[in-house]
């Protein structure tokens, strides 16, 4: 592994133990310049990545915690009137940040959530006519509660799409179990733990991971997965380019993490199902059958696909 | 509300394969089939749009007996094959409205398929192969689109069901050649005789006139020995006609052709006395008919036998071809005959020179009156017979018009032909000749067929159509026997030398159609003869032209032979699908690094360890470390120089190299 991205890695997983995993994909995900949702149950320790992330990485971090009454504007920010000058005065929201946190982003009703989700598009904010460029890196977590919970809107396909990677991270062996009942809070160390590298840094790797090499014959076995989807009848929905490019890109910033300059089929099976499977989904009436989830189809296209031509 | 996961995109491919399989039958079956079927696609439609619901069992059942009360309104006799195709489609239609999911969307595709095949029942013309051909390609995509995802292209799909098609193509043939053939599935019994053409067995005024606008085929003539005879020799005979009742003529039905039997068609009719003049090789022509749903066929003279596979023939008393029963389909017989002849010289029967002199008792006193005057002109001459045919045909060479539009008389028509308006058809003038040449005293009567054809050059045949029918005369003269007189030719020769738009004043040629020129004439004959050739191949590949093949490809019909050569070519074509599918061909592997890991990971299937797909080179090399720990530093350094060439870069030195390490072999 890349010695730099090892040691933030390690770091982060000081905090959130026996996550290494999951801690690399989120580190991935941000170095190709993705957002990330999570979906897991309270207290998994969703927020404690972020915010270990965010300072590891020494970016700054805000947290919006999404509820049914949140508006856009508590988001994006509001213009005020200043009596002095007698005119409007922007106060920028939570938005403008490095590392956002959004909290339960399904609990919130569809008109904030695309409020943020335009915002992870572009970039930038437009308010009041007024386009407003976001800082950079520029890096969303979006935690959320799986959909069978009382009171959530579930984010629609389209919007899915916008995050590069979804994840979850699944309770913690018993060890490390253990080892977190044993240990401090984790709430103190985290305030204890030190950035490894800083927002220039951050810039510089998401900059080397576009230069890493993805060769004509790694190009043919994304292809295959690609057209793989397409073509399956067990595939309601093939992928889309914008899958596809998805995952060349988390492949490349896995492939970076293991201080390779090219891509290999390795990196792509590593991040394919945490890209692809918010993306497809099988025929309703399997999932009923007990069939086709997508982590079941995930693991089918994987098992399927040629890696090497014949 | 049911909600069905059927794709917009698929939804339109099968309600396309739906109607791609029967929009043939629509020109043949009811016209409210079809409106039945865009109702359900419609239905269907707005289920899919969510404006109507799947429907309830007693709608369901209401459609059907609608569907029902239409078939039984529509056909009287309820058994016939169109009846039975029209309850398929109304039952394949109603499918429809009950398509939740991919199952029945397959029901739909698997149906189509069966729907095709029933367009063999009305048609069965090389064009309706074709439209098949491509209505499976169709079939096979929607197939397809049933299992892909939306949003996959029409022309990817398209290439994938060609491919299959083009895969499936010799599994077609090799089963049309070999299988046994069970009879002609269109050899059913059809009640439809909606747009036959043909001329009846009464010759009655006007009833050319409509045949000759026609220019739909009544039957191809191939001369498979002797020389194709010469347009004035080409009289094609259908009937002969000897009764007359003043405006018709007729068969002299009744009890008389009870008694007269018709005759086996393997040797002459005992009751012709024909004396064949062997001038020659025997003449020997294959004809193709068209289904004209009568049982006259057509022969020149002289037939000394004729056969085929399809029809049961035997010669009538005239001379004449006849079928045991209508003929409803294309069928094919051969005849064999001399051109020269003398048909019953010696002496005519009393019963049948009483027929062929017997004339009404009344009506066309003017005609009687001038044949009467020509009988006793010539009564003291040599030969009287002759002298007075000459005498008439003279008479309408010199005064007479030949026309498709003549007047139309009610009484005394051939007086009225003959001495008023002198203006006809051939029907006016082969009717006019004979009553006045049985008013004489001369036996003679009216034969109805064709006269013509058109020769065929790109396949060398002869192309006869419905305006090409004709009729002639015959007389009886001692010694002689039977003649052929055509009164027609005397007047206008140039239509039976030339055919018929030639004989026509400019005006009426229109008419017939017929004179098309240069490039859409070549293309009408070129048509013809791929519609003729596959009728001759094709659809007459019965079983006795199967045991011919077999005799002549394999040496002989014996059930082993064909068993035989049933099996392997079954192998064969099994083994070219494996090797095209199944053959690591070097050809198809686009880099060479490939070729030499397919080779290393051959080595490795022998001792057991087979890559799976989804694998990649390092997975593979750990998994079989584990069992055998002794090849792991090989296999990684494979594995890896494989990875660092295929994808990090294609260095020539570390291929050759990696090329070197794939020849490694185990101890």
């Amino acid at each position: 592994m890349n010695p730099l991205l090892s040691d933030i890695v390690d770091s982060v997983g000081t905090v959130l133990l026996g996550k290494e995993q999951q801690v690399k994909l989120s580190l991935a995900c941000l170095l190709a310049e993705g957002h990330l949702l999570i979906e897991d149950l309270p207290g998994m320790g969703k927020t404690t990545l972020a915010q270990c992330l965010a300072k590891v990485l020494g970016l700054q971090y805000e947290r919006v915690q999404f509820t049914s009454d949140l508006l856009p504007g508590d988001i994006l920010g509001v213009s005020v009137f200043d009596q002095q000058n007698a005119s409007f005065q922007f106060h920028p929201g939570p938005i403008f940040t490095q590392v956002l946190l959004a909290d339960e982003i399904n609990r919130s009703t569809p008109k904030t959530q695309s409020a943020l989700l335009e915002a992870m598009e572009e970039r930038q904010v437009t308010f009041e006519g007024q386009t407003r460029a976001l800082p950079k890196p520029f890096f969303v977590i979006a935690t959320q509660n799986p959909l069978s919970q009382a009171g959530t809107y579930p984010l629609p396909e389209s919007q899915l799409d916008r995050f590069l990677m979804c994840i979850s991270l699944g309770y913690p062996s018993a060890a490390s179990e253990r080892q977190l009942l044993a240990g401090e809070d984790p709430r103190n160390q985290l305030n204890s733990l030190e950035n490894v590298i800083d927002a220039a840094k951050v810039m510089e790797l998401q900059q080397q991971v576009t230069s890493i090499q993805a060769s004509e014959q790694l190009l043919d076995y994304v292809q295959r997965l690609v057209e793989f989807t397409r073509e399956h009848e067990r595939f309601a929905n093939g992928l889309s380019p914008r899958g596809a490019m998805a995952l060349l890109r988390a492949a490349r910033a896995w492939a970076l993490l293991h201080n390779r300059a090219y891509v290999l089929p390795d990196d792509i099976q590593a991040v394919l199902p945490s890209v692809v499977e918010h993306r497809v989904h099988g025929y309703s009436s399997a999932r009923i059958h007990g069939g086709d989830d997508a982590e079941s189809l995930s693991h089918f296209l994987l098992k399927s696909v040629e890696v090497i031509e014949r | 509300m049911a909600v069905s996961n059927l794709t917009r995109q698929q939804l339109m491919w099968l309600f396309v394969a739906q109607g791609t399989a029967m929009v043939p039958v629509y020109f043949i079956l009811p016209w409210w089939l079809g409106i039945y079927w865009l109702a359900a696609v419609f239905w269907r439609i707005q289920i899919y749009r969510r404006a109507l619901n799947f429907p309830g069992i007693g709608l369901k059942v209401a459609a059907i007996i609608a569907g029902l009360a239409g078939l039984a309104l529509s056909f009287p006799a309820l058994f016939s094959v169109e009846s039975f195709v029209s309850f398929f489609i109304i039952s394949f239609t109603l499918k429809l409205i009950e398509l939740y999911d991919r199952k029945d969307g397959l029901l739909i595709v698997n149906v189509s398929f069966v729907g095709i095949s029933a367009c063999f029942l009305f048609f069965q013309t090389i064009f309706i192969a074709l439209y098949g051909l491509i209505a499976l390609i169709i079939l096979l995509q929607a197939w397809i689109a049933l299992y892909q995802s939306k949003g996959v292209s029409f022309s990817r799909r398209l290439r994938k069901a060609s491919l299959i098609f083009i895969q499936a193509l010799p599994v077609m043939l090799l089963l049309f050649v070999a299988m046994p053939r069970l009879g002609q599935l269109w050899h059913m019994p059809s009640q439809n005789q909606t747009g036959v053409t043909g001329f009846s067995d009464r010759m009655s005024p006007g009833g050319f006139s409509n045949l000759v606008e026609s220019n739909s085929v009544a039957f191809r003539v191939t001369f498979e020995s002797g020389p194709v005879p010469a347009p004035s020799q080409r009289y094609w005979r259908a009937l002969v006609l000897d009764e007359f009742d003043g405006t018709s003529w007729y068969r002299a039905g009744s009890w008389r052709s009870w008694v007269t039997q018709r005759a086996s068609a393997t040797q002459p009719h005992p009751s012709w006395n024909m004396d064949y003049v062997d001038a020659g090789p025997v003449q020997q022509y294959s004809i193709l008919l068209e289904p004209h749903r009568q049982r006259w066929l057509f022969n020149l003279m002289a037939p000394t036998r004729a056969r085929s596979s399809g029809i049961r023939l035997q010669f009538t008393e005239f001379g004449t071809l006849s079928a045991m029963t209508k003929v409803g389909s294309r069928s094919q017989y051969t005849v064999y005959g001399y051109p020269e002849y003398k048909y019953s010289p010696a002496e005519l029967d009393g019963f049948e020179r009483r027929a062929s002199l017997a004339l009404p008792p009344r009506g066309n006193m003017r005609a009687r009156q001038y044949a009467t005057e020509l009988q006793q002109k010539y009564s003291e001459h040599a030969e009287p017979v002759e002298q007075i045919m000459r005498e008439v045909l003279k008479h309408f060479n010199e005064q007479f018009t030949y026309t498709l539009q003549p007047s139309a008389f009610t009484e005394n028509i051939v007086d009225a032909f003959l001495f008023d308006t002198q203006r006809g058809f051939c029907e006016h003038f082969s009717s006019s000749f004979v009553f006045l040449m049985r008013a004489a005293g001369i036996p003679a009567r009216v034969v109805v067929g064709y006269q013509g054809g058109d020769f065929n050059p790109v396949e060398n045949y002869l192309i006869v159509r419905q305006r090409d029918a004709h009729a002639w005369a015959e007389i009886w003269m001692e010694g002689e026997g039977w003649l052929r007189v055509d009164p027609t030719a005397a007047v206008a020769p140039s239509r039976i030398e030339r055919g018929l738009n030639q004989a026509l004043p400019s005006a009426e040629a229109a008419l017939v159609g017929g004179g098309e020129i240069g490039v859409l004439n070549w293309l009408q004959l070129r048509l013809d003869a791929w519609s003729y050739n596959w009728h001759r191949w094709v659809l007459s590949y019965d079983e006795s032209a199967q045991n011919k093949f077999f005799e002549h490809v394999l040496g002989g019909n014996d059930v082993w032979r064909i068993a035989l050569f049933f099996v392997m070519s079954s192998a064969l074509l099994l083994c070219v699908y494996f090797i095209y599918a199944f053959w690591p061909s070097a050809k198809r592997r686009r880099y060479e690094q490939s070729r030499a890991y397919a080779r290393h990971l051959k080595m490795l299937a022998r001792f057991g360890f087979v890559k799976h797909a989804g694998e990649t080179p390092l997975q593979f090399a750990s998994r079989v470390a584990v069992t055998r720990p002794d090849w792991r530093k090989q296999l990684e350094r494979i594995a890896q120089t494989y990875n660092q060439i295929a994808y990090q870069h294609p260095n020539e030195s570390l291929r050759a190299h990696f090329i070197a390490l794939c020849n490694w072999r185990p101890e």
